[in-house]
């Protein structure tokens, strides 16, 4: 764990071990495009197969792929002869893609992480978020703790935006027996995070940390925090929750 | 298809939670009163079964939101699916009441062919 700030502007390094083995993935900084060809490309669908709910939520396929994008150096993988893996034309399809899966896992690792109760301060909500980020010199993966997020609340008309977005499906395949395709909402959640940030807590860029410098804020958090933050904000409780039926027959 | 635009099966979808609803309060009554030796077995027994793929009923779910919430803010800029879907959510839930009475002396709620109370047996007058 780290009481340090999460540096948001530089290259990130993940160790993954196998077998006693360390491989060590050197990615250049993710950009909002490559979290979003990423999100667009996770499946998530539900059908009924036989009378029974069939649910599949496949991440891998874009979990290689964001890999594959960002990766720009390894080590501990050796061509034939001795010679680095990069040496090879298409090294990076080269790797396997277990490992590659493994690393791109790594660097989706966030999540909301509440201590206790929402605080609720001014009239602003306090996310914090739990991140595994990059590894140190010596090749530990370093968690941050306490990464603090503070937003205005949602006025009635996101709420509902994030709501209509959240149900939005497609049907493909008839809707008796059709397949419902879940779109993710991510990028929405990335545009409520922009509308909403106040300040933040545990970040910097080069050698200044970041507070309540909006506009940078907007422009230089990691996507995949900016939708984490969000999603916590949304499931936070502040927002009232879509009614079942049970509760809207009055 | 995207399931909000699709009507005709969102008309049937919100027609199935509405009864849904009901059956589900009967269910946790019945669990709440009665040893059941599987609680998810008897579930899965006592409630209907869905007639459609899975996105219909989340878009239900939001236009039933929807629709309480217009009563308060009464939103400006519904989307021509928003607004049909908040009639057609509105239309199944005046079906469902017209199709049920209330107890006269529980309260709960009976369909209204029916000659007795589920709930406390009270005969219903004719």
């Amino acid at each position: 764990m780290s009481s340090a700030l999460l540096h948001l502007d530089q290259p990130r390094t993940v160790v993954i071990k196998n077998n006693h083995k360390a491989f060590t993935y050197r990615f250049r900084r993710l950009t909002a495009a490559d979290w979003k060809k990423y999100y667009n490309g996770i499946t998530s669908t539900t059908e009924i197969v036989n009378g029974e709910m069939r649910r599949v939520f496949d991440p891998n396929t874009a979990l290689q792929e964001l890999c594959e994008e960002t990766l720009e150096h390894v080590d501990g993988y050796t061509a034939p002869g001795g010679a680095s893996v990069e040496t090879l034309d298409k090294w990076k399809m080269k790797l396997p893609i277990a490992h590659k899966i493994r690393a791109a896992t790594v660097l989706t690792d966030v999540a909301s992480d509440q201590p206790g109760d929402l605080s609720v301060i001014t009239d602003l909500n306090e996310v914090q978020l739990a991140a595994t980020w990059s590894a140190d010199e010596s090749g530990n993966m370093i968690r941050f703790l306490g990464l603090i997020h503070r937003f205005r609340h949602p006025s009635i008309d996101q709420l509902r935006r994030f709501n209509r977005e959240s149900s939005r499906t497609l049907v493909v395949g008839g809707s008796r027996s059709g397949k419902t395709i879940w779109p993710g909402h991510q990028e929405v959640l990335a545009a409520f995070y922009d509308e909403l940030i106040v300040s933040v807590d545990g970040y910097s860029l080069g050698i200044s940390a970041l507070t309540d410098q909006v506009d940078l804020i907007k422009r230089e958090m990691d996507t995949h925090h900016k939708v984490a933050a969000a999603r916590a904000l949304f499931a936070s409780g502040d927002d009232a929750e879509v009614q079942t039926a049970a509760g809207a027959q009055g | 298809m995207y399931v909000e635009r699709d009507y005709q099966n969102l008309r049937i979808a919100a027609r199935e939670v509405f009864e849904e609803g009901l059956a589900w309060k009967r269910v946790q009554r019945r669990l709440l009163l009665d040893r059941v030796p599987d609680r998810a077995e008897f579930i899965e027994q006592c409630m209907p079964a869905r007639n459609l793929a899975d996105g219909y009923y989340a878009w239900i779910d939001y236009l039933l939101w929807l629709s309480t919430m217009h009563d308060v803010v009464s939103f400006r800029d519904l989307t021509a699916s928003e607004a049909e879907g908040i009639r057609l959510v509105r239309a199944a839930r005046d079906e469902f009441a017209a199709r049920h009475v209330h107890c006269p002396k529980c309260g709960e709620l009976n369909d209204r062919a029916a000659v007795g109370c589920s709930s406390c047996a009270t005969p219903f007058s004719t």
